[in-house]
């Protein structure tokens, strides 16, 4: 198994743990997640990280997991199209877990969002994972990517999964932390899945969401959250056009799930993570981050506790979320 | 590959097939690369009988070709035939109800209602759809489709469990244990898994799998108020717990003693 904790790190640094043979996952802007060497590891485009000294945007910096390598246990990388993703839980190891990334506003993005929950062996086994994206300077010039280690393309419609198997003592163990709750506010639900909407009920009256949200002026920081038997999952907006009559999200509605507007948290992000994350172990084995979180709660040169990891544009932890951080642990037994 | 028109044969495939009048079957085709039976199925009289025939009925008969159908190609994979699989095809308009005939399937999904039927009743009995898929010869993606509609209520079906309660269908997961024996989860049978299903009894979850897991299942029984679909989701919620107990101690903890409350 492997020691090494997760870092941001320099480009010469990170392949010279690739050249170990270490698996890892990598988080980078393009230009330096293009120049790795092949190796055994899967990585993602990103330039904003929540690094061991505090948040931080970097072109050359890359964050590193290394993944655990038991004797006779490798892990295993395998590449994913929207046809095929439905079958990522069911190639997972018995006993182990898959860390996953998605390129952003891609096919298999979407597949992944809308259906991930129904696919076979969901929830059975750990997966947990990251949405590549891009710095926000780039927006239009260029796309999120992926990258499998052991080729030399980024790829853009694909999902990269390691496959990290655990002897039978080990077990993973995904908590998130979600700073956000539901407000007192109206209940709001969809009739339609998708990452936009003309439409919604509100306390069961068909009405229009843009319209109504401009009308309650509501901030749009503050995502939509459904409670899943006690876990918290917000579904992050991103864009009310009255004019349209259309909001859009950063994750997808579903129907039959019962959604209100999030209440802000007190105090500031850092302060109120700090307090959330206390009953989380100090050492994370996977972890990551929302850019949203970063970007509005202006997390660059502040720490979230002991917590680090990529600031991405969607986390996973089993499902897609938003502005929700994700956190993986390997316990002995 | 070879293809026929031999209406005989075409006709014997469709008798095989269990379509009977006034539909049939006007053409076939043997992939037997794929390994796939090709039929394709129309409900129009025969034309090729006919014959154009000249003033008075004089001159040679002349065969007639088929009709040609107007409407879209469907099809649908079928119940295998021997070691190939099958396939149905149609260019029929069909009518709504067409679409609850066994040989064909609803529109956007890729069984016929025949083998849908077959395919839920083997998921009733706990088997996996990987297992169902190496069976059967169904590509994976077809059967995801297949549960994705299942799950969300497009498709509705009853089907009455043959087996007896434990006994584990071929390519089943690892059967499930009666709590006392070997595993630490109650069994399958305790009637506090249909309430936690159910809704009507709740308990207090840390774990985030089991709360996505349990509230996805909710969200399904609710929507398919079927026994058949409720047991099929007992199952899955009771194989999850089962294979994660060692991470589920707080939430096992209560229900084992719920389970214990109520068989005092």
């Amino acid at each position: 198994m492997n020691t090494l904790q997760q870092l941001l790190l320099s480009s010469t640094a990170t392949a010279e743990l690739i050249r170990s043979g270490a698996a890892l996952a990598i988080a980078g802007d393009e230009s330096v997640l293009d120049a790795l060497p092949p190796g055994n590891w899967i990585g993602g485009t990103i330039p904003y990280f929540m690094g061991q000294n505090g948040g931080v945007t970097t072109r050359s910096q890359l964050f590193v997991t290394p993944l655990p390598s038991y004797p006779g246990l490798a892990p295993c990388i395998k590449q994913y199209d929207a046809a095929s993703l439905s079958q990522v839980c069911t190639e997972a190891p018995a006993n182990g877990f898959s860390l996953m990334i998605l390129p952003a506003f891609s096919e298999v993005h979407l597949e992944y969002a809308q259906h991930a929950s129904l696919y076979d062996e969901m929830f059975m086994k750990p997966l947990v994972g990251w949405v590549s994206g891009i710095h926000l300077d780039d927006m239009g010039r260029r796309t999120p990517k992926v990258r499998d280690g052991r080729n030399d393309a980024l790829l853009e419609n694909q999902a990269v999964v390691m496959h990290v198997p655990l002897p039978d003592n080990v077990s993973a163990h995904v908590n998130i932390v979600n700073l956000f709750s539901q407000g007192q506010g109206d209940l709001i639900e969809f009739q339609e899945p998708g990452f936009e909407a003309s439409n919604c009920l509100v306390n069961g009256k068909p009405t229009s969401l843009a319209k109504y949200l401009k009308g309650i002026s509501h901030d749009t920081r503050l995502p939509l959250v459904a409670d899943y038997s006690g876990a918290l999952i917000n579904v992050s907006l991103k864009t009310i056009d009255e004019k349209r009559n259309q909001v859009e999200f950063y994750g997808p509605v579903f129907p039959n799930v019962a959604y209100r507007l999030a209440q802000p948290f007190a105090g500031s992000y850092e302060t109120a993570l700090d307090q959330a994350i206390a009953d989380l172990p100090e050492r994370a084995d996977f972890s990551c981050n929302c850019v949203l979180n970063y970007l509005y709660s202006e997390l660059q040169g502040k720490r979230t506790g002991h917590v680090t990891g990529p600031m991405t544009f969607g986390e996973v932890a089993y499902v897609l979320l938003n502005q929700t951080l994700v956190h993986m642990t390997l316990e002995t037994y | 590959m070879k293809e026929t028109n031999a209406l005989s044969v075409a006709d014997y495939l469709a008798t095989a097939a269990g379509i009977p009048h006034p539909w049939r079957a006007i053409q076939y085709r043997i992939d037997d690369v794929a390994e796939i039976l090709h039929v394709w199925v129309t409900r129009q009289p025969r034309p090729n009988i006919a014959r154009k025939r000249s003033w008075f009925g004089l001159g040679t008969p002349q065969p007639v070709a088929e009709t040609p159908a107007s409407g879209p190609e469907l099809q649908w994979r079928h119940l295998n035939c021997m070691r190939f699989s099958c396939q149905i095809h149609t260019t029929d308009v069909l009518d709504e109800r067409h679409f609850e005939l066994p040989w064909f399937g609803q529109l956007g999904l890729p069984f016929t209602n025949q083998l849908s039927r077959q395919v839920f009743a083997c998921l009733s009995e706990g088997m996996e759809m990987s297992a169902l898929c190496e069976i059967f010869h169904i590509p994976f993606g077809d059967m995801w489709k297949f549960k994705h509609a299942l799950d969300n209520g497009q498709l509705a079906f009853e089907y009455a469990a043959t087996k007896k309660p434990n006994a584990a269908a071929p390519g089943a997961a690892a059967p499930l244990q009666p709590a006392a024996a070997t595993s630490n989860v109650p069994d399958i049978g305790d009637p506090v898994w249909e309430r936690i299903i159910t809704g009507t009894l709740n308990i207090h979850i840390k774990t985030l799998s089991l709360q996505l897991i349990l509230t996805k299942l909710r969200q399904q029984v609710s929507l398919q108020q079927s026994e058949d679909v409720k047991r099929l989701k007992l199952r899955e919620l009771h194989k999850y717990v089962d294979r994660n107990q060692r991470s589920l101690g707080y939430e096992l903890g209560q229900i084992k003693a719920l389970s214990a409350t109520e068989t005092v």
